[in-house]
């Protein structure tokens, strides 16, 4: 049985999300001892999934390709990442060892303990329970085809979901397409059954994060007081684009 | 110079740093067993100890599967687990502790 990370690193003229892929490609055969395989404009045409705000800046938001991981990945087994996911521990090791063929974040945190995620937790007006794409597991059971096939419905039907789930329909995200897709596999039942047994650990784009060997370095603003945080041996997904492709370029 | 200037003006967050060693250490408790995944800790070892009598239990793991397992190695395994991740929280907890 194969293992082995695939990372979608679509550039989109602002992000250099290539560079954040090749710099977790070495972390993760460090940490994890697995391969990666990073699919970029090289590899792939981007799928768009409209537009977002970098660095002040309005730009495509080159997210809608998730879906095709069934196809993409060369493994038994796959974890897919978000370019901005710091591997930092071992712990997406335990993802290979449940007998779920389908594992995906299901509760995030905010690292800097100030709840930035509490209204993430479910989406539109309905308030579905919200899972994160940022980290995902599946193998190559056949109901998992179905997953990414149903994703790929939605992707393509997307105002029709938005309306059905009440929320806005543009930009498309993964986050919820696969959300609902779990949903409607489970039988229209809300399971956690889904569910990576750990949170998805977050530092909001607020806060500037460095890595220095094997220790992530946080500044932010708390309560209007400067604050500081170091972690180790724990993964972080930074959302602070501007950060990651400093640490990268720096490490 | 700036920068280091900068980073000793800051505080470090010990109620974040506090969350993210549960996060951690509540990660590593996790363990594979049988096919089953399981948290080694209280709720585990209260099961195991109060069916002494079974020697080979069904028990549902964290993901409601039913997994026949050995009693007295899950238990083993289980309490070793715990102690070893609890004694490296509370050292690492102690050594964050003094951080200004």
């Amino acid at each position: 049985m194969t293992k082995g990370v695939l990372i979608y690193a679509f550039n989109n003229g602002e992000i250099d999300y290539l560079a954040m892929a090749k710099w977790s490609q070495k972390r993760i055969k460090r940490l994890l001892g697995l391969d990666t395989t990073i699919i970029s404009n090289a590899e792939q045409q981007a799928t768009s999934g409209g537009t977002r705000t970098f660095n002040s800046k309005i730009s495509p938001w080159l997210n809608a390709s998730r879906c095709n991981a069934w196809e993409d990945s060369p493994y038994d087994e796959t974890i897919v990442l978000d370019a901005d996911y710091i591997v930092n521990s071992n712990t997406l090791l335990k993802l290979f060892d449940t007998k779920q063929d389908f594992l995906i974040h299901q509760t995030v945190s905010d690292v800097t303990a100030q709840n930035h995620f509490n209204g993430q937790k479910s989406f539109g007006e309905l308030h579905f329970p919200q899972s994160w794409a940022t980290v995902f597991y599946f193998n190559r059971a056949k109901n998992n085809q179905l997953i990414f096939e149903t994703v790929r419905m939605i992707k393509e039907n997307y105002t029709h979901y938005a309306n059905l789930y009440k929320f806005p329909r543009m930009p498309f995200r993964n986050d919820f397409a696969f959300s609902i897709a779990l949903g409607m596999l489970n039988g229209h039942t809300i399971t956690d059954n889904n569910g990576i047994k750990w949170p998805l650990t977050t530092a909001s784009t607020n806060v500037v994060v460095s890595v220095e060997d094997d220790t992530i370095k946080l500044e932010y603003e708390k309560n209007n007081k400067h604050m500081r945080l170091e972690i180790a041996d724990l993964d972080l997904h930074v959302m602070n684009k501007k950060a990651m492709e400093e640490i990268c370029a720096s490490s | 110079m700036e920068n280091l200037s900068n980073t000793i003006k800051r505080r470090f967050d010990h109620e974040a740093s506090k969350q993210a060693l549960k996060e951690k250490y509540e990660a590593k408790l996790l363990f594979a067993y049988q096919g089953g995944m399981f948290c080694a800790g209280p709720t585990l070892i209260t099961l195991l100890v109060s069916i002494e009598d079974i020697e080979n239990p069904t028990i549902l793991d964290l993901y409601d599967n039913p997994t026949q397992v050995n009693r007295q190695e899950l238990l083993t395994q289980s309490k070793q687990r715990w102690q070893e991740q609890m004694n490296a929280w509370s050292v690492e907890l102690a050594e964050l502790s003094k951080q200004r």
